[in-house]
């Protein structure tokens, strides 16, 4: 008898989830809950228990989707891109060079696959802005207008044919190289204001800038220890303009690709 | 399985909350986004194996969600999936070795959505609690709740799949299922507790 009892509460809990109680019924039913926590207990785990139900059902559903899915999805990308170890390096170090990128305290999300990560980071540097630091008085320089017009090429071989040369004009050739995906040559000019900052006489000129372009062009051409390093430093410097662009995650992958 | 050229992050989300072309909606996210969530495990200490079994509870906690009106849809799905991949498995690595709890794992963070997210996972611990007490009422009580709960399908229609005389025997026996579980659950400390935290959270 209790049993019948049991699932005659039992029954009238289902229903009123569903919505099917008059309101006589439901009245009655909502008072009896709030004085019963045996009844609100059960409805609760009703509740739940319908609903894991459903999420079970669901699951058995996606597992056979994915056992269809997953073979056509690895055999697509077989077919267009053969996967090599060096590609695996690239897609971790465009997924990191994403990551930092994207200003500080947005919704952050990691463009990991190839294209995503590229468009991406081709995408930051179009949109970087000169610096408001002025070299040769109030007025704009021909670098400097070459590297706003986009003539990355031009700013090059404006560089090369001057004989002297300030940090303005290494930063700003430095960053056409990474423009180019000159990766190396960005490299050297970076190396050259470091250097220059280093010395113990002079001012500092755009050395935060160059910590950050430095650490990517690092990590375009595989350096990853030289990556990490600069990303440590950024990190460590709550100061420091690109501190919350880096991320312990990206340090803790930059790790991960070190060891491999 | 053919998807039919690319869903916009409304279509998609119409045709979960309509629950009438789940599968062309499940297909569509799996081929789009596949590689970017399998990414977030590989770069994290996870293997392939990892990947394949963190994305299908990816899945299913998403289409819950969205049929749930848990999705904001401010977040572009593919922010959403990364987001809930990354917890998911950030959560996995914990519980291997032997961690903290979920739920206290995103308590200071200021996204909402990683709140939603994090709030809704506690609530599905839960559930996969329960669904592994579901499995033990046996292949019966399973076919028998999943026709009423998830096909939705009438006392008439279950009858015409099942051998049970007429409507009152197979009400009865959906209820001995049902208050099977119930007991099970009742006597469960580690559910009762996890259902509590969830409720709390404001399930």
């Amino acid at each position: 008898m209790e049993n019948e009892n049991n699932y005659k509460d039992l029954e009238l809990l289902d229903r009123y989830l569903d919505g099917e109680l008059d309101t006589a019924e439901q009245r009655d039913l909502e008072r009896r809950i709030s004085e019963d926590q045996r009844l609100k207990n059960d409805l609760e785990i009703l509740r739940i228990s319908r609903d894991a139900i459903r999420t079970k059902a669901l699951k058995e559903k996606v597992k056979k989707l994915h056992q269809t899915l997953v073979p056509e999805i690895r055999a697509d990308k077989t077919k267009v891109i053969p996967i090599s170890k060096k590609n695996k390096y690239i897609k971790l170090a465009l997924g990191v060079a994403a990551s930092i990128i994207i200003v500080a305290g947005s919704f952050i999300v990691y463009q990991y696959s190839n294209v995503s990560a590229d468009k991406l980071y081709a995408q930051q540097f179009l949109s970087y802005e000169l610096p408001v630091t002025r070299s040769n008085g109030d007025e704009m320089t021909k670098i400097d207008s070459l590297y706003l017009s986009g003539s990355y090429g031009k700013v090059i071989e404006y560089f090369n044919s001057l004989t002297q040369r300030n940090i303005r004009d290494y930063f700003l050739t430095a960053m056409s190289y990474l423009h180019i995906d000159k990766f190396k040559e960005a490299i050297d000019l970076f190396q050259h204001i470091v250097d220059k900052n280093n010395a113990p006489e002079g001012e500092k000129f755009f050395e935060q800038e160059t910590d950050f372009y430095l650490s990517l062009a690092y990590l375009k051409v595989g350096e990853f220890s030289k990556c990490k390093e600069l990303f440590v430093k950024m990190k460590a410097n709550p100061k420091h303009l690109y501190h919350k662009n880096v991320t312990r995650k990206d340090i803790w992958m930059l790790e991960i690709l070190e060891k491999e | 399985m053919q998807v039919s050229g690319k869903l916009t992050n409304k279509d998609l989300i119409l045709a979960i909350k309509s629950g009438k072309n789940i599968d062309e909606a499940i297909s569509f996210i799996y081929k789009t986004y596949y590689g970017l969530l399998e990414n977030i495990v590989l770069s994290n200490h996870g293997n392939k194996a990892d990947a394949e079994d963190v994305i299908q509870e990816v899945l299913v906690v998403f289409i819950e969600m969205v049929t749930k009106d848990k999705y904001r849809a401010e977040a572009s799905i593919k922010s959403f999936l990364y987001t809930l991949t990354r917890n998911l498995w950030i959560s996995e690595i914990r519980k291997r070795s032997s961690a903290q709890k979920r739920n206290t794992t995103y308590e200071d963070s200021r996204e909402l959505i990683e709140k939603d997210i994090s709030d809704y996972l506690v609530y599905h611990e839960s559930q996969k609690l329960i669904m592994t007490l579901f499995e033990k009422l046996g292949e019966k009580c399973n076919q028998i709740l999943t026709y009423f709960y998830y096909n939705n399908y009438s006392m008439k229609e279950i009858l015409e799949k099942v051998s049970y005389g007429n409507e009152q025997v197979l009400r009865n026996k959906k209820y001995k299922c049902l208050k099977g579980l119930i007991n099970m659950v009742n006597s469960s400390p580690a559910i009762m507790e996890n259902l509590k935290t969830a409720l709390q959270n404001g399930k």
